[in-house]
């Protein structure tokens, strides 16, 4: 770069960081004609008004729910971090997140500001308990947003409660409060549950991407070795699902996996892509020694890498040839 | 009460628990159903084994606590993972009536283990849906039976003094139990009161099995080719436990002990194991790995092992305190032993918290030409 275009790269990154600025500033002083003139109304109607102690516009404005609700996003968006900087604020923005009554838009941002404060673990500490309070709140809330997004971080945590309501959901005892599918998911995310005949369901009925997610958790259960092997063999599935069968069953049963790849790998009637990614595993990823050393594994390689009609996985197969211990 | 086999659901096994806790006699029929290795947990999931034990533990505020129920309570508070069971083990320990049992420790324990990841929990019945009548958390449970039991917590109130002040640790309703317990007992109540906890450990002989092995590398090896010649210490784990206070701390402390065994000159005359309680799924990379990252230098006397055949065997010889769901364990206890050179175990070190000094004396003695036949104090 030319002094003159870091000159000019430097002036205008000045230019855009003063235009930022004033705009901040403009939006403050906006911001606190607006809490100045809620405060106002809100101490006609006799009520008490948080943040009115510091005359912090912020949670004026964001706890008057008379405003526009585009107002009150607004302020979290622009000031997530300093609404959390104190515990009043939290139990605030708590507040706002399970009050069924608010705005909806309004309470799925101030959600997910909790979410980033929580993560601030050692300043949350006295808020988490109450926080997972209100995501138990949301789990059977109207709004789906939010009982997606709290059913989503319950789980995550393999929360006992949601984990029993999606179970009792799945099984028709009640209501289900995410898609089936994500339900069957998020119960995966656990894998001390006894999830494989959901994850059995999920391959049988679900979409191309579920499929794929149903056999990468089904690597978590000796007993789909089976299932998965069925998968990765099945020429009618789709290249993505039995790629990512072939994984779990590498994860689940690596002995088993080598001796299904190395079939696939050499089949010339099988998928190119399939049989592309067996021979990278094999050369990559399990007991390449014992590879190399299977002889008419390596003589039917060495047919392989000579086929034209399927080049990219010739190219894989010399690949493989050239560094193995006799190339 | 144990004849209640696998088909019995969550619910009903609860109601015979809720029937039990009415009874005068009932705190001994309860206990019975505390061993996590009874045909009647086989194939729940652990979330439903975590639940029944919380509910089960709790019972024993109504029955009072029997001897044999106590070493479940206190593994419960000093390793339990999750908030319910441990605010069941709470609960359960207010019905503790010998004051000569230290419990102050295993109170601590559950308070630092669960401070800032304490929840919401309810007994009001088994199960019960959200939101609850009656809620409470593990550490306002834990807190409150410092308070019931007062100067029988020994240590434990004089901490909750200086716990209490760390008002950023602790959410407001917990600050507020401790502060209720605090008034409650009184400047000058707390004070130690340590006595030993002086508990029976299981010490069994049994001949030798067919059982095979597996080690880290991929070893075949039978289990008397490395059980006998050499005293040994063995453990039990499995790299999928989700409990940090469980397997991932023992084979943690099991580095440890073979540290220490380099150290004291030690490390050619005793053999140090693990075994895994999930050999389906622990094969030995994962074995290995689990191992190298908490620390340990495999060697010849120091290999993993999954059982590749006569794990049922094994599982009798040790009577080992582990049950599964239908993909893996559901629930287990923490236990190393001790083998003398024919394989034959003289000390045991299960299901509360175990310490590597004690262990180390155990088998020290074994060296030393005391305790081939018989257990030292393991504890």
């Amino acid at each position: 770069v030319s002094d003159q275009a870091a000159e000019d790269l430097a002036e205008q990154l000045q230019r855009q960081v003063g235009e930022a600025r004033t705009a901040h500033a403009q939006y403050l002083a906006e911001l606190a004609a607006t809490a100045a003139a809620s405060r106002a109304a809100r101490s006609s109607r006799g009520e008490r008004v948080l943040g009115d102690e510091d005359e912090d516009p912020a949670m004026t404005v964001l706890t008057d729910t008379s405003l526009p609700e585009e107002t009150r996003v607004e302020v979290l968006r622009r000031l997530a971090s300093s609404l959390s900087r104190r515990d009043e604020f939290i139990e605030a923005l708590l507040a706002i997140v399970r009050d069924r009554s608010d705005s909806a838009a309004v309470r799925e941002v101030a959600l997910r500001v909790l979410g980033s404060a929580a993560f601030q673990v050692d300043r949350f500490v006295p808020h988490q308990q109450a926080y997972e309070d209100a995501l138990h709140d949301l789990v059977a809330d109207p709004v789906p947003a939010l009982r997606e997004a709290a059913v989503g971080i319950l789980a995550q945590r393999h929360d006992p409660v949601v984990q029993e309501t999606l179970l009792r959901g799945l099984r028709g005892e009640g209501p289900l409060p995410v898609e089936r599918e994500r339900a069957i998911l998020l119960l995966a995310e656990d894998d001390h549950l006894d999830n494989l005949p959901w994850l059995q369901e999920l391959y049988g009925s679900g979409s191309e991407d579920a499929r794929e997610q149903a056999v990468r958790f089904m690597g978590s259960y000796p007993a789909a070795r089976t299932t998965l092997e069925g998968v990765l063999r099945d020429k009618r599935e789709s290249t993505g699902v039995r790629q990512q069968s072939g994984a779990a069953l590498r994860y689940l049963a690596p002995d088993r996996f080598e001796a299904v790849a190395k079939e696939i790998s050499t089949d010339t009637s099988d998928d190119p892509a399939v049989r592309t990614a067996s021979l990278r595993a094999l050369q990559h990823l399990g007991n390449t020694a014992r590879v190399y050393a299977d002889t008419d594994f390596v003589a039917r390689v060495r047919d392989v890498s000579s086929d034209e009609s399927a080049p990219q996985v010739a190219e894989v197969a010399r690949e493989l040839l050239e560094q193995g211990p006799n190339p | 009460v144990t004849t209640l086999e696998r088909p019995t659901s969550g619910t009903d096994v609860a109601a015979r628990i809720d029937a039990l806790r009415q009874r005068p006699e009932g705190a001994d029929e309860l206990a019975a159903l505390l061993p996590e290795n009874l045909p009647l947990y086989e194939g729940r999931s652990a979330a439903e084994m975590g639940r029944l034990r919380g509910y089960l533990l709790a019972a024993f505020a109504d029955t009072g606590l029997p001897d044999a129920a106590l070493p479940y309570v206190i593994e419960s508070l000093e390793s339990g993972h999750i908030a319910y069971e441990v605010a069941g083990a709470a609960i359960g320990l207010r019905g503790l009536d010998t004051p000569s049992v230290e419990v102050a420790v295993p109170l601590l324990r559950a308070i630092d283990n669960f401070t800032g990841s304490d929840a919401t929990v309810s007994f009001e019945t088994y199960n019960p849906a959200w939101p609850y009548t009656q809620p409470t958390t593990a550490l306002t449970e834990v807190v409150r039976t410092i308070g019931h039991l007062g100067a029988r917590a020994g240590a434990a109130l004089a901490e909750l003094e200086r716990l209490a002040q760390q008002r950023e640790q602790f959410s407001a309703p917990v600050l507020k139990e401790m502060r209720r317990v605090l008034d409650e007992a009184g400047p000058g109540s707390s004070h130690a009161c340590c006595a030993d906890l002086a508990l029976p450990e299981p010490v069994q002989d049994h001949p030798a099995t067919a059982t095979r092995l597996e080690d880290q590398d991929g070893r075949p090896e039978r289990f008397e080719d490395f059980f006998c010649g050499k005293p040994s210490i063995v453990a039990f784990f499995y790299t999928r436990c989700d409990n940090p206070y469980k397997c991932s701390l023992t084979i943690t402390k099991l580095a440890a002990l073979e540290a220490s065994l380099e150290e004291r000159g030690l490390a050619g005359a005793l053999r140090v194991a693990a075994i895994t309680y999930d050999p389906e799924f622990d094969l030995p990379h994962r074995l290995r790995r689990y191992g190298t990252d908490r620390g340990m230098r495999f060697g010849e006397d120091t290999r993993f092992f999954r059982v590749t055949a006569g794990f049922q065997e094994l599982r009798r010889r040790f009577d080992l305190g582990v049950n599964y769901g239908t993909s893996t364990v559901n629930r287990h206890q923490s236990e190393v032993y001790v083998l003398n050179r024919e394989g034959d175990i003289v000390a045991s070190f299960t299901r509360m918290r175990w310490e590597i000094e004690p262990v180390l004396r155990a088998a020290g003695n074994l060296l030393a030409g005391n305790g081939t036949t018989t257990a030292p104090a393991p504890r």
